[in-house]
């Protein structure tokens, strides 16, 4: 069997390139390093931001004052390193296929990231305690939009992470499409009312929808499949292209991940421990 | 070995074109033979289509948990140090000391954990190019207004 399998395998690994794009890369994994440009841009406003308006402080506590004590805040940022490091090893356990571990460190990831927000609910609620609110100076509301900001995202990849935990499956079957390519049309079909359209009926003669979504398809329709070896089965290559593409799925969210936590790197150094 | 996608014809590793068809290779998207995993992971990934075997197909480099591990020890030593820094009163000092350290956290992440060093050049781009648009907005705005003093 191994014998066999070796071989198999390494076409495989030749004909991997094929399916990509002309960058010769993944546009969602491009994509991904895309937002996390406009990301580094989007927070470097929010820390000038808050940089410029630390001082005025109408009322309520100065800065000073409100990040007298590192302890909470230490923790937090000891928290979000460490699931920067389970996030790794999830995404070190998928690339060697082991399923079970990846959604173990995906769910510890994301207990980290709940720990984290809910420390940084806490701290809200001990700063709004003591007066510092988005309405007591411009301090407060610039403090508190930079950290609510990270926080959201912070939120948002829990959610991701959780979804990449239950939904995502190393071992896929080779008949899956996805949702959105069944439902979608079915879905505006329902919503305009028009009788599903008979076999045999021309297409300029669907309805307008139908012909926009006939006219997408054709305008991304994915390359040829490649001319494979003998020794290759086309189920064989399909199962390999989906397990990349699964792989990706938990690189991705990886991605994200240490970008929020890298942005709490400066957030932790610019805001807490310069003052 | 490298297959010709074109024609499925088998060539060596340092051909340019294809042999059977003349397909132009592209070297960049070619995988090369130390770069593919052999032996234990190479049957589990052909026999059941896993994922196995799969560390280099989007680039990167990727280590081992230690070094994953070791790369976290770092991180938690640059952050005690950090708050170690805090209690200087000299402020220029602890400023300078906390850009630093800040720093080096950041390039570790980036560099081990978001895998960008090893990884195609077109990422660092998208994301260093970007980055520096944003401290370069940071310190447009702060050179613009922090002489400001709002009431």
């Amino acid at each position: 069997m191994v014998q066999q399998a070796q071989p198999v395998n390494q076409a495989l690994e030749d004909l991997k390139e094929h399916h990509r794009t002309s960058t010769g890369q993944s546009h969602r994994k491009v994509l991904m390093w895309t937002f996390l440009g406009t990301e580094c841009m989007f927070f470097g406003s929010l820390i000038a931001t808050f940089l410029i308006y630390h001082n005025n402080v109408a009322s309520g506590p100065d800065r000073e004052h409100a990040f007298e004590s590192l302890t909470l805040v230490s923790i937090m940022a000891f928290v979000l390193l460490a699931s920067s490091f389970t996030m790794v090893l999830a995404l070190a356990a998928a690339r060697r296929g082991d399923e079970k571990m990846m959604r173990v460190w995906l769910l510890v990831t994301a207990f980290f990231g709940l720990f984290f927000i809910g420390a940084q609910g806490y701290e809200f609620w001990h700063f709004t305690q003591e007066g510092l609110t988005p309405h007591a100076s411009l301090f407060g509301a610039s403090f508190m939009v930079l950290t609510g900001f990270h926080g959201a995202h912070v939120t948002l990849g829990i959610l991701w992470l959780v979804s990449v935990a239950a939904l995502v499956r190393l071992h896929p079957k080779t008949d899956h499409r996805p949702i959105m390519a069944t439902m979608l049309p079915k879905f505006l079909g329902f919503l305009s009312g028009v009788p599903k359209r008979e076999p045999g009926t021309a297409i300029e003669a669907r309805p307008r929808h139908r012909r926009f979504i006939a006219f997408v398809r054709e305008q991304t329709q994915a390359p040829p499949p490649p001319v494979l070896p003998p020794d290759v089965s086309v189920k064989q290559f399909e199962a390999h292209h989906l397990a990349e593409e699964k792989v990706l799925n938990v690189e991705l969210v990886g991605l994200y991940w240490h970008f929020v936590d890298i942005v709490w790197v400066v957030i932790f150094t610019v805001v807490y421990l310069f003052a | 070995m490298k297959i010709c996608p074109q024609c499925g014809h088998k060539n060596s590793y340092e051909a340019k074109f294809c042999n059977n068809c003349a397909f132009r290779f592209r070297e960049e998207l070619m995988p090369r033979p130390a770069a593919a995993p052999a032996g234990a992971h190479a049957a589990p990934a052909a026999a059941h289509g896993e994922a196995a075997g799969h560390a280099e197909a989007h680039g990167g480099s990727h280590h081992s948990q230690m070094f994953y591990l070791g790369v976290f020890a770092a991180l938690a030593v640059i952050t005690l140090i950090e708050l170690v820094f805090t209690s200087l009163d000299n402020q220029v000092v602890k400023l300078a000391a906390l850009i630093i350290l800040s720093t080096a956290k950041f390039c570790l992440v980036v560099m081990f954990f978001m895998h960008l060093k090893g990884d195609k050049k077109l990422y660092t781009l998208l994301f260093v190019g970007p980055f520096f648009i944003g401290a370069g907005i940071l310190l447009t705005l702060m050179a613009l207004f922090s002489n400001f003093q709002l009431r």
